[in-house]
């Protein structure tokens, strides 16, 4: 008897070997990886397992799984915002000790010496550049100041 | 989805998302925790699902979940045992003129054997083997998963392998 029709679907036969029967591992994991992807042999198979007694189970998982659940909606919240709170802490540790006033302060003395200097080499340029304009005209006109 | 309203879904579900897990995977601690499995995937998508058809949405993740368990045990025996045959097949690799004329006379056999595969190989074989299509172009024909496509060609090649190693 054939898992699969021509169609590739599941027979009527193979749904009753899972639910019923005695699968071996091979068409355990056929059929499986079928109904992993068929939504028409999904269906199939959730309608035939209406008609039979399910399983009983020891335990209810229902109180396993809402505290693996919790545990872990914890652990995303802790990696989402974890990094934002470290990030911060680090932050305000650097604000106190100083971290950034040394650093500012630094900037400051930089941004003043290179003006300055730039201000006095500008004021040299022009001192020369008057000097010798006045000498040109000097000796254009021969005057002596005395 | 609040939390309770979940915990009402997996006391409800719980017994048929157990039975399908334990129809596959054949042992009991397994097939529980398969089924916490199935239902904190679930919570991750509830928002995804249509409320009409939850029950063949629980045991379409219910099936994934004993698909890839039972994928990774086939997967490891399978590594195991092609380990031991790797001098066997080393040996039998060595191409004598007589080997290559028996390969040629023997292409006829293996594509007839290719022919007559079952589903779900016979499709997939035929259009990687003998027609040459690529595994996407398989999976968009079939609508089969690419991943499911690969499985599939692999076990074929087994069979065909087997077969191969059986007539000589």
């Amino acid at each position: 008897m054939d898992l699969f029709d021509r169609d590739g679907h599941l027979t009527d036969y193979a749904l009753d070997l899972i639910i019923n029967g005695e699968p071996n591992e091979m068409e355990r994991l056929e059929v499986s990886e079928h109904l992993s992807f068929c939504d028409e042999c999904i269906l199939r198979y959730t309608e035939k397992l209406s008609d039979i007694s399910l399983m009983d189970m020891e335990d209810s998982v229902a109180d396993t799984v809402m505290l693996r659940i919790k545990r872990r909606l914890r652990s995303i919240f802790v990696n989402k915002y974890g990094t934002v709170a470290v990030a911060s802490c680090f932050a305000i540790v650097l604000w106190i000790s100083g971290a950034f006033t040394h650093f500012n302060e630094g900037i400051d003395k930089f941004t003043r010496n290179e003006v300055v200097g730039k201000i006095e080499k500008a004021n040299e340029r022009n001192n020369l550049f008057n000097d010798r304009l006045t000498e040109t005209i000097n000796s254009m006109f021969k005057i002596e100041w005395r | 989805m609040r939390d309770k309203e979940f915990r009402v879904i997996v006391e409800k579900y719980e017994k048929l998302i157990f039975t399908i897990c334990y129809q596959f995977v054949k042992d009991y601690q397994e097939a529980q925790n398969l089924t916490q499995e199935t239902f904190i995937s679930a919570y991750t998508h509830i928002d995804s699902c249509n409320m009409d058809s939850i029950k063949p949405w629980l045991s379409r993740i219910a099936t994934n979940k004993a698909k890839d368990y039972l994928k990774s045990a086939y997967n490891r025996r399978v590594v195991l045992n092609s380990e031991d045959n790797n001098d066997d097949m080393a040996i039998n690799n060595e191409k004598t003129p007589e080997t290559l004329y028996i390969s040629k006379e023997g292409m006829e056999s293996i594509r007839d054997k290719i022919l007559s595969l079952k589903e779900p190989y016979h499709k997939v074989s035929v259009m990687y083997f003998l027609e040459y299509k690529s595994i996407v172009e398989i999976s968009e024909v079939l609508k089969r998963p690419k991943k499911t496509v690969q499985t599939q060609i692999f076990r074929a090649k087994n069979i065909l392998k087997e077969y191969i190693n059986k007539e000589g």
